[in-house]
C-alpha cells in the first residue's frame, strides 16, 4: 500500500514539476528575445480586439439607448432658422451694422459646428481592426496619434490599464531588443568596418594602436612617479606618521602604471590574434556611424512611406521622426490615404507600419546605446588629458 | 548626447546671460569652484592657468559646460529652450496662417455680403424663398471653409486625397480643422502660449497635434527642435526626478527619524528601557545639546538643500572654501553627524529591539576573520577593526591613525561626550589630499586599463570562495541587486547581494551600494568605511561597536553572515549592517565627495552629466530616446544567463567583469561619481526598509495619483470635461502619449493663463514621474528579480 502510494507519488510528482518547468520554461522563453517579440505582438494584437470590442459595443448600446445623440445635427438648418430669426426680428429697422454683427456670430457658431463634426468624424468606421491595432501600438509605444481615439468611457478605462500594463512590457522589448542590434551591430562592425576579416589590416592597425598606447602609458607613468613623490613627500611633511604608507601607495601605484605599461608590451603575434579574434565588446562604435544609421533609417522610411502614403520626402522623414521620437502629432498618419481605399490594402500598410515603428524604435535604442556609449568613453578620454595635463602642470 | 553637447555650444552664447545670473546665484558649484582657489587645488589651477592659456580656455569651456550641465542650468536651459521655440515657430508659421485664416475670414465676409444683399434684395420676405438662397449660400460657406482647412492640412502632402469621404478625413485634418475652426476669427493663429505648449509638447514628447507645423520650414524646424530637445528635455527630467528622488527620500526618513524620535521620548519617560546603549544615547550630554544647537543653527542653510547630495555640495563647499578645520569640522561634517546622530538613534532602538543578534554579531565577526581579511581578534574590542583598515587602507592610513586614535580614546574613556569630542576632532582634521588625490588616481588609472580592479574582484572572489555557503546560494539568485550598476557593481555585489537577500530582503542593494563603492573609489571606500564605523564605536560604545563590525562584516566580506539562523536575530544582524552601512556610505560619501572635489570638480560634473540619463531612470520620458536601456540591458542581459551551472557562475561574472568591456570599465567608473548620490539613496532607502519604511511604493503612487486627480479635477472644471476625460487626459499627458483629442488649448477661449498652466502642469508632472521612477525603479527591479529567483529557484530544485 504504502509502496504504491509512494510510487504513485513518485509518478505524480515528476508530472507536476514537469508542468511546472513547461510553465517556467514557457515564461522564461516569452521573456527572451524572440518571446518579447512575440509578446509584443500579441499583446498589440489583443488589444486591438478589446478596444475594438468595446468601442463599437459601447456604440451601439449608446445608440440604443439614446438614438438622438447620433442623428447628425443638421447644422445648416440651424443655423437657416437662426439666421431668418435675425432677420424678421431686425426687419422693422435694417441696421446693417448691427444686423452683420449678429448674423456674423451666427456664422462663426455655424463655421465651428462644421469644423466639430469633421473633427469628430465616424465614431465607429474607424474602429476596424487596423485601425485599432494602430491605436493599441501607438498606447504601448507612448506615440499617441490620435487620430483614433476612445469615445466611451469604459474605453477611456481600458486605455489606461492597457498602457500601464503596455508600456513596461514595450520598454522591456525596447532594452532587449536594443541590446541584441547593438551586439550585432558591433560585430558586424567589427568585422566589416574594422577589418578584422582580413587579418593583415587588423594586424597593422593594432601595432599602430598600441605603439600609441603605449607612448601614452610611458607618460603616464611619469605622472605618476611625480605624482607619487609628490605626494609622498606632502603627506611625510604633513603627518610623521604616514610615511610607510604613502611608500606603499607609491609602490601601489608604480606597480599599477607597471602594470599598465605591460599590457601593452606584450606585442606578439599570437596576442594580436587574440585581440583580433577576442570579444567585440570592447570596440565602440563611433558617434556619426550610430548618427549615419539612425539618419538612413528615417530617410529609408521616408522613402518608404513616400511610396505608400503619397508623401513626399520632407513628410515623410518629418513624419519618421516624430513617430519615433514618439512625439507623434497625428497630423501625418500612416494608412490615411488607405483606409478610405479597399480594405486589403489598409492591412498591409498597417502591418508595413507596425513593423517599421517595433524596428525603428528598436534601431533607435540601439543607436542610442552605442552613442552613449562612445560619448561615455570619450569624456573619460577628456577627462583623463585633462588629468595628465593637470598633473603635469602643478608637478 | 553629442546633440545636446551640440546644442549646448550652439547656444552658450544664448544662454550666456542665463549663466551668468546663474554664476553668481547658483551656490553650488560655484563655489565650490572658488573655494577650490583657496586650497592647493586651487594653486594649482591658477598655476595651471598661468603656465597654459590653451588649458585654462578649456577649463573655462568645461567650467560654462560643467555650469550648463548641472541641474538649474539644465532647468534654465530648458526653459530658455522652449522659450525660443515658442518664439521661433510663429515666425515660421504665422503667415502661413494668417492667410488661411484670412481665407476663411474672406470666404465668411463673402457669405454675409451674400445674406445681406439677399435680405435686401427680397422686397418681400417670404420665408421659403429666402430660406431657399440663404441655405445656397450657407453651403458655398461650408463647403469654402472645408476646402480651406483641407487645403491647409495637406498643403505639404500635395494636394492630400480623399475629396470624398470628408468623414473619414482623420489626422491631419482634424488638426488643422481644430485649428481653424476655433482661430479663424483671430489673425493670428499661433500665439506666443499656444507656441510655448507646442514646443513643450514637442520636446516632452508628448505631441498633443492640436498644433502642428503646416510649412516646410515649420516642419524642418520641428525635427531638428526636436533633435536638440528632447535629450535636453531628458537630461533635465532625470537629473531633476534624482533630485526630487533623493529629497522625499531624505524627507521621508527625517520625518520617521523624528516619529521614531517622539516615540523614543515617549519610552524614555517610561521607566524600564534602561538598556545601557539607550542610556549611552539618551543623557543628553551638553556636547550634544551643543550640538543640536548648531544643528539648529544651520538648519536654515541645510534647509535649501533637502536632498541628501546637498548635503555634499555642502561639504565641499565648506571643506574647500575654508582651510579653517573647526569650520569644516562643523560645517562639513556635521550633516553627516547629524543625520548619523537620529539614525544612530535607530540604531540603538533597533538594538534594544533586537538584543538577541550580538551573538549574531559574533558568528559574523569569526566569519569576517575566516574571510581573507586577518583579523586577529573575534571578539568586538576595537583591534579588529583597525587592523582591517590599516591593512586595506595603506595610503589613506594616515587618517585612519588618527581615527583610530580617537577611536582608542573612546574605548578608555567610553564617554559619549569624550568620544564624541575626539572623532569630531579625528574627522576635523584636514585630511591629507595629496594622498587622495594620487589614491583616486591611480585606482582610476587602474580602471582605464583593459584590465579593472583585478584587486578588489580577486577579493570578492576570496569572499565567495571562502564561505562555500555563499557561492552554492550565490547562483540561485539572479544577478545582485545593483539596479542601475554598472558590471564592477555587478561582480561586487554579487558576492554581497545574494546572502543578504536571503537573510533581509532590503540590506542587499544597499550592501552592493556600499561595495559598489568599494570598487569605484577603491581605498577611499574603505577608509570611508573605517570612519564610519570609527564613528559609530566612538559615539556609542562596545554595542554600537559590535553594529559597526557586524557591518563591516556584512558589508566587506559580505560572506559570513549565516543563513537565516532564528528570524529575529537574522533581522537584527539585517538592521544592525544596514544601519551600520548606512552609516559607513554616509560617511564614505563624505570622504568621497570630498576627494573628487578636490581633485576635479568640473569632470566630476562632466561626469554626472553623462550620468544623468543613466543614473536616474525616468522611465516614461525615457521612451522616446531609450537613454535607459543600458540599464536595462544590464539588468535584463543577467536574467537572461544560464542558469543552470551553480558554482561555476560566480567566478565566471567576476571573470566577465575582470576581463570586461570596456565599456563596463567605463560605466563603472560612470557611475562612480554618482555613487555618492545613489548610495546614499540607497543607504537611507535600505535603512528604511530594514526598519520597514522606505519609502513605500504605495506613497509614491499616492502622490502621482492625487497630483493626477489635481489635474483632473482642474481640467475637469475648466474644461467642462467629466471626471473620466479629465483623468483620461491627464494620464495620457503624463505618460506622454499625447492623443490630442482632449487639449485643453482647443477649448480655451479664456485668458492665455491657462495655457501657462497646462504647459508648468505638464513640465512638474513629468518631472513628478521621474523622480517616482527613480525611486521605484529599484525596489520594483528588486521585486520583480525576487519573482524570477522563485521561479528559478523552484526549477533547480526540481
Amino acid at each position: 500500500m504504502s509502496s504504491r502510494r509512494s510510487s504513485f507519488r513518485r509518478r505524480e510528482k515528476p508530472a507536476f514539476e514537469r508542468f511546472k518547468d513547461h510553465c517556467r520554461h514557457f515564461t522564461a522563453f516569452m521573456f527572451s528575445n524572440v518571446g518579447i517579440i512575440l509578446l509584443v505582438t500579441f499583446y498589440i494584437i489583443g488589444g486591438a480586439f478589446i478596444f475594438q470590442g468595446i468601442e463599437i459595443f459601447e456604440y451601439e448600446k449608446l445608440k440604443s439607448a439614446k438614438p438622438h445623440r447620433f442623428i447628425a445635427r443638421n447644422f445648416s438648418g440651424e443655423c437657416l432658422t437662426r439666421i431668418w430669426e435675425i432677420t424678421a426680428e431686425n426687419i422693422s429697422f435694417f441696421d446693417h451694422h448691427a444686423y452683420r454683427r449678429r448674423v456674423n456670430d451666427v456664422l462663426l457658431d455655424y463655421q465651428r459646428a462644421i469644423v466639430k463634426k469633421q473633427l469628430r468624424g465616424p465614431d465607429v468606421e474607424q474602429w476596424s481592426f487596423s485601425g485599432a491595432f494602430l491605436y493599441s501600438l501607438t498606447v504601448i509605444t507612448t506615440i499617441g496619434y490620435g487620430n483614433i481615439t476612445p469615445q466611451s468611457e469604459w474605453g477611456k478605462l481600458v486605455t489606461i490599464l492597457y498602457a500601464i500594463i503596455g508600456m513596461p512590457l514595450f520598454l522591456l522589448y525596447l532594452s532587449n531588443i536594443g541590446d541584441v542590434l547593438a551586439k550585432s551591430f558591433k560585430w558586424i562592425y567589427s568585422k566589416v568596418c574594422l577589418c578584422r576579416i582580413c587579418p593583415g589590416v587588423a594586424k597593422r592597425r593594432i601595432i599602430r594602436e598600441r605603439r600609441k598606447m603605449r607612448q601614452l602609458a610611458r607618460a603616464l607613468q611619469m605622472h605618476d612617479m611625480e605624482n607619487a613623490r609628490g605626494s609622498s613627500s606632502y603627506t611625510s611633511t604633513s603627518s610623521t606618521t604616514t610615511s610607510n604608507s604613502s611608500s606603499s601607495d607609491y609602490t601601489r601605484s608604480s606597480r599599477q602604471s607597471s602594470s599598465l605599461v605591460d599590457i601593452p608590451y606584450s606585442d606578439s603575434d599570437s596576442d594580436i590574434e587574440r585581440e583580433i579574434r577576442g570579444s567585440t565588446d570592447e570596440i565602440t562604435v563611433p558617434v556619426t556611424v550610430c548618427i549615419f544609421v539612425m539618419v538612413g533609417y528615417i530617410l529609408w522610411g521616408a522613402l518608404l512611406f513616400g511610396r505608400w502614403e503619397d508623401w513626399n520626402y520632407l513628410d515623410g522623414s518629418y513624419f519618421c521622426l516624430i513617430s519615433l521620437s514618439s512625439i507623434g502629432f497625428g497630423d501625418l498618419v500612416p494608412g490615411d490615404r488607405v483606409i478610405t481605399a479597399d480594405k486589403d490594402k489598409v492591412e498591409v500598410s498597417f502591418i508595413l507600419c507596425a513593423i517599421y515603428l517595433l524596428l525603428g524604435m528598436a534601431v533607435i535604442a540601439m543607436c542610442f546605446n552605442l552613442m552613449q556609449e562612445q560619448v561615455v568613453h570619450n569624456i573619460r578620454a577628456i577627462k583623463r588629458g585633462f588629468k595628465a595635463c593637470f598633473r603635469c602642470r602643478s608637478s | 548626447m553629442s546633440d545636446v553637447e551640440q546644442a549646448i555650444r550652439a547656444k552658450q552664447q544664448q544662454q550666456q546671460l542665463n549663466c551668468g545670473i546663474d554664476d553668481e546665484t547658483d551656490p553650488d558649484p560655484d563655489a565650490a569652484e572658488s573655494g577650490a582657489g583657496t586650497t592647493e587645488v586651487g594653486a594649482r589651477t591658477t598655476a595651471s592657468l598661468a603656465a597654459k592659456p590653451s588649458s585654462g580656455l578649456r577649463r573655462c569651456c568645461g567650467h560654462t559646460l560643467k555650469l550648463l550641465i548641472s541641474t538649474p542650468g539644465l532647468v534654465l536651459l530648458v526653459i530658455g529652450y522652449s522659450v525660443l521655440g515658442a518664439l521661433i515657430f510663429p515666425l515660421l508659421e504665422a503667415p502661413q496662417d494668417l492667410s488661411k485664416s484670412a481665407a476663411i475670414a474672406k470666404s465668411r465676409e463673402d457669405c454675409l455680403r451674400e445674406l445681406w444683399i439677399i435680405t435686401e434684395k427680397l422686397n418681400v420676405l417670404y420665408e421659403r424663398n429666402w430660406t431657399m438662397l440663404v441655405h445656397e449660400q450657407l453651403r458655398r460657406f461650408e463647403g469654402s471653409i472645408v476646402a480651406a482647412t483641407r487645403q491647409g492640412s495637406a498643403g505639404g502632402a500635395g494636394g492630400g486625397g480623399s475629396v470624398g469621404g470628408g468623414g473619414l478625413f482623420q489626422g491631419g485634418s482634424a488638426s488643422a480643422l481644430g485649428h481653424f475652426g476655433y482661430d479663424a476669427d483671430d489673425s493670428q493663429s499661433w500665439t506666443f502660449s499656444e507656441a510655448l505648449l507646442y514646443s513643450v509638447t514637442v520636446i516632452t514628447t508628448i505631441g498633443h497635434g492640436s498644433l502642428t507645423p503646416r510649412t516646410a520650414a515649420g516642419k524642418l524646424a520641428t525635427i531638428f527642435y526636436a533633435l536638440v530637445g528632447v535629450p535636453l528635455m531628458l537630461m533635465c527630467l532625470s537629473s531633476l526626478g534624482a533630485l526630487l528622488a533623493d529629497g522625499l527620500q531624505c524627507t521621508y526618513v527625517r520625518l520617521c527619524c523624528q516619529l521614531q524620535r517622539h516615540q523614543e521620548h515617549r519610552r524614555k519617560s517610561t521607566p524600564g528601557a534602561s538598556t545601557p546603549t539607550a542610556s549611552t544615547k539618551m543623557t543628553p550630554t551638553p556636547l550634544t545639546k551643543s550640538r543640536d544647537k548648531k544643528k539648529e543653527k544651520e538648519k536654515g542653510s541645510k534647509r535649501r538643500m533637502a536632498n541628501c547630495k546637498g548635503c555634499k555640495y555642502d561639504a565641499a563647499n565648506s571643506e574647500t572654501s575654508l582651510n579653517d578645520c573647526l569650520e569644516y569640522g562643523q560645517k562639513g561634517k556635521l550633516p553627516p553627524d547629524k543625520r548619523e546622530g537620529g539614525e544612530c538613534r535607530a540604531i540603538v532602538r533597533m538594538l534594544i529591539v533586537f538584543p538577541a543578534h550580538v551573538q549574531s554579531h559574533a558568528n559574523s565577526n569569526a566569519n569576517a576573520n575566516a574571510s581573507p581579511n586577518p583579523m586577529g581578534n573575534h571578539t568586538l574590542s576595537q583591534q579588529p577593526l583597525v587592523k582591517y583598515h590599516t591593512i586595506h587602507m595603506q595610503p589613506a592610513s594616515g587618517k585612519h591613525r588618527v581615527l583610530a586614535s580617537g577611536l582608542q580614546d573612546a574605548a578608555v574613556g567610553n564617554l559619549v561626550t569624550g568620544s564624541e569630542a575626539s572623532t569630531l576632532e579625528a574627522i576635523t582634521l584636514p585630511p591629507p589630499p595629496a594622498y587622495q588625490t594620487a589614491n583616486v588616481h591611480a585606482v582610476r588609472r587602474a580602471k582605464f586599463v583593459t584590465k579593472p580592479l583585478p584587486h578588489e574582484i580577486n577579493a570578492l572572489m576570496d569572499c565567495g570562495t571562502g564561505s562555500p555557503d555563499l557561492s552554492g546560494r550565490h547562483d540561485l539568485l539572479p544577478p545582485p541587486h545593483s539596479g542601475a550598476a554598472a558590471a564592477v557593481a555587478a561582480a561586487t555585489g554579487t558576492a554581497a547581494g545574494p546572502m543578504l537577500s536571503y537573510t533581509a530582503a532590503a540590506t542587499s542593494p544597499q550592501l552592493s551600494s556600499g561595495i559598489k563603492v568599494a570598487a569605484g573609489t577603491g581605498a577611499t571606500m574603505v577608509a570611508g568605511r573605517g570612519a564610519a564605523t570609527a564613528a559609530t564605536t566612538a559615539l556609542h560604545d562596545n554595542s554600537f561597536m559590535a553594529a559597526g563590525v557586524c557591518g563591516m562584516a556584512g558589508g566587506g566580506p559580505a560572506a559570513p553572515l549565516p543563513p537565516p539562523p532564528p528570524v529575529t536575530t537574522a533581522a537584527g544582524t539585517a538592521t544592525a549592517t544596514s544601519a551600520a552601512a548606512t552609516l559607513s556610505a554616509l560617511l564614505s560619501a563624505n570622504s568621497t565627495g570630498t576627494v573628487d572635489i578636490m581633485e576635479d570638480e568640473d569632470e566630476q560634473e562632466r561626469e554626472r552629466l553623462s550620468n544623468c540619463p543613466h543614473g536616474t531612470p525616468s522611465r516614461v520620458p525615457l521612451i522616446a530616446s531609450p537613454l535607459a536601456v543600458p540599464q536595462d540591458s544590464t539588468l535584463h542581459r543577467h536574467p537572461l544567463q544560464p542558469l543552470g551551472r551553480k558554482t561555476l557562475l560566480l567566478t565566471r561574472r567576476c571573470h566577465r567583469n575582470a576581463s570586461g568591456t570596456l565599456y563596463d570599465s567605463t560605466t563603472a567608473n560612470n557611475t562612480e561619481t554618482s555613487d555618492d548620490e545613489e548610495y546614499m539613496q540607497h543607504g537611507s532607502e535600505q535603512f528604511d526598509s530594514a526598519e520597514g519604511r522606505q519609502v513605500p511604493i504605495s506613497l509614491v503612487l499616492l502622490i502621482l495619483a492625487c497630483y493626477i486627480c489635481v489635474g483632473t479635477v482642474v481640467f475637469a472644471l475648466w474644461e467642462n470635461w467629466s471626471l473620466v476625460d479629465g483623468a483620461y487626459f491627464c494620464f495620457v499627458t503624463l505618460s506622454t502619449i499625447g492623443y490630442g483629442d482632449f487639449v485643453p488649448a482647443r477649448s480655451f477661449n479664456g485668458p492665455e493663463l491657462q495655457l501657462y498652466a497646462c504647459c508648468a502642469y505638464l513640465l512638474l508632472g513629468l518631472v513628478l514621474v521621474a523622480m517616482s521612477f527613480s525611486i521605484l525603479e529599484t525596489q520594483l527591479m528588486w521585486k520583480c528579480k525576487r519573482i524570477a529567483v522563485r521561479l528559478k529557484l523552484a526549477r533547480t530544485n526540481a
